[in-house]
């Protein structure tokens, strides 16, 4: 554990789901903890029920069993302490300029109108889209459309941010450069993140540490730490080392 | 081209002069009955009956759709009942219509308005249905409760259905509207104006009006729906021009 106190925690995060009757364990006793300002990877190959994790880190789903805590205190449901970014480009509301959207959780919150505008300017601006600001999201790039989205989830300041999968719909190109810029964000911002994907580069290139999950039924398979300075080089000696100790447990 | 050819028809047709007038009768039957304000008296109060029938049609359609979407139970309790009464012909209620309100305006606005909120429901609910998953839950994350989800995620991701049944519903307004006028008596309006010229064999005068209904249709279409849709969905890239 990086950290002495986790910001979040999970404590023996089961989930059963129910296939005709038949009760099916996609999670059990997912136990981990993610410190103030770190950035976690969540990484398992599809069907390790990743996704199932983070809706419930989300609060979308309730755990059959456990708990999640952030602060110190147990959340169920749904909150404003935590921002999400999903892989779908369709996140975004097309009937909203990036503004719009961005100020949409602000607007959930009560924010007075000016501080609204404001404060989402300043989250463009983060992002690298001031001067898009009056555009629909039909008229982004996917990758803009993804900052924009990282944008909104971080404009009413959780403290926490949940991603799922973001850039795996980009091309590689793009998908390098976001990876970069989300570093540059995460430095900026110092939120705790917990980011599910199944590309081991980007989660040695982005992750303090990195959780890999096995399936049937998801569990912990190893802990392990990415201590290499950043910005991080994928050929580097080191890089690919670590990408091979992660994928060693993936095996 | 069609004024050519009607006016070869009219010369060489079956017909005599009088039941098929030239295209120069009918302009010039138009033409008196604009300037003497005739024609746009009628209009005017077709147009009255549509906007007020249109518009409690529109409504009761809307509520009814968005219930539909929204809640199982009300879907289970009016689907059946919405599918079976959208493809019936809403003049086929007209006589009960007469019976249940009398002659006159009442029952032509009230039949006006129930036929166009079924094709209203039918794509309201469509388009509430059709908003996608994603929205509501990168709405409910940041915080939006019912109300909220209600007025600012579904309302205008269900808008594509919703202006197309809008659509489909004036134009089932403005056809049922016409026909009833022929049938409850109105004192003036375009359906009973082509409907009392007949008496006359005054054909100019039934084709002007014709026209008019034509003009009208094309006008609310253009200069209504697409405008709407150009500055909405268009502009959204939730449906391409």
């Amino acid at each position: 554990m990086s950290a002495a106190i986790s910001h979040l925690e999970l404590r023996q995060i089961s989930y059963v789901y129910d296939a005709g009757g038949r009760a099916v364990p996609a999670l059990q006793d997912i136990t981990f903890g993610v410190g103030a300002s770190e950035f976690v990877c969540v990484v398992g190959r599809s069907g390790c029920g990743k996704t199932t994790l983070l809706n419930i880190l989300a609060g979308f789903l309730g755990p059959t069993r456990g708990e999640v805590r952030i602060g110190g205190k147990a959340v169920t449901g749904k909150g404003l302490d935590r921002g999400i970014v999903f892989q779908d480009f369709a996140q975004l509301f097309p009937w909203r300029t990036a503004q719009r959207n961005v100020e949409f959780g602000l607007e959930m919150k009560g924010v007075p109108r000016a501080e609204r505008v404001e404060t989402a300017r300043g989250f463009l601006r983060l992002v690298g889209l001031e001067a898009f600001a009056a555009a629909y999201p039909h008229e982004l790039s996917g990758g803009m459309q993804q900052r924009a989205a990282i944008a909104r989830a971080l404009a009413y300041n959780p403290s926490v941010l949940l991603m799922d999968e973001p850039f795996a719909a980009l091309d590689a190109l793009t998908r390098d450069e976001m990876q970069r810029f989300l570093v540059d964000v995460w430095r900026e911002t110092r939120k705790t993140v917990v980011y599910v994907t199944h590309n081991v580069a980007e989660a040695v290139y982005l992750a303090d540490r990195i959780v890999v999950l096995t399936p049937h039924p998801g569990t912990v398979r190893a802990e392990v730490k990415v201590p290499l300075p950043r910005p991080r080089d994928p050929l580097s000696v080191e890089f690919v080392e670590a990408q091979r100790r992660v994928l060693d447990f993936l095996r | 081209m069609a004024a050519t050819l009607w006016q070869a028809f009219a010369w060489w047709g079956p017909f005599s002069p009088k039941l098929f007038p030239g295209v120069d009768k009918i302009v010039s039957a138009f033409v008196r009955l604009m300037v003497t304000g005739i024609l746009p008296v009628h209009a005017f109060w077709t147009l009255v009956r549509l906007v007020v029938g249109f518009g409690l049609g529109a409504a009761l359609g809307v509520a009814v759709g968005m219930a539909m979407g929204r809640s199982r139970w009300a879907e289970d309790l009016l689907l059946p009942i919405v599918s079976v009464g959208n493809p019936i012909p809403g003049l086929a209620y007209a006589p009960l219509f007469v019976i249940w309100f009398g002659l006159g305006d009442v029952p032509a606005i009230l039949l006006v308005g129930f036929a166009a909120s079924f094709p209203v429901a039918v794509n309201t609910w469509t388009g509430v249905k059709t908003v996608k998953e994603i929205w509501i839950r990168a709405a409910r994350s940041m915080g939006a409760g019912e109300r909220q989800l209600f007025r600012k995620v579904v309302l205008p991701g269900a808008l594509p259905y919703l202006l197309t049944g809008l659509r489909l519903g004036l134009a089932r307004a403005w056809r049922v509207l016409i026909a009833v006028e022929m049938l409850t008596s109105v004192r003036l309006g375009l359906g009973w104006l082509i409907f009392g010229a007949r008496e006359f064999l005054n054909t100019d005068v039934m084709l002007a009006g014709i026209a008019v209904i034509g003009l009208v249709g094309l006008g609310l279409e253009k200069l209504v729906f697409e405008r709407l849709e150009r500055f909405t969905v268009v502009r959204w890239g939730m449906l391409t021009a």
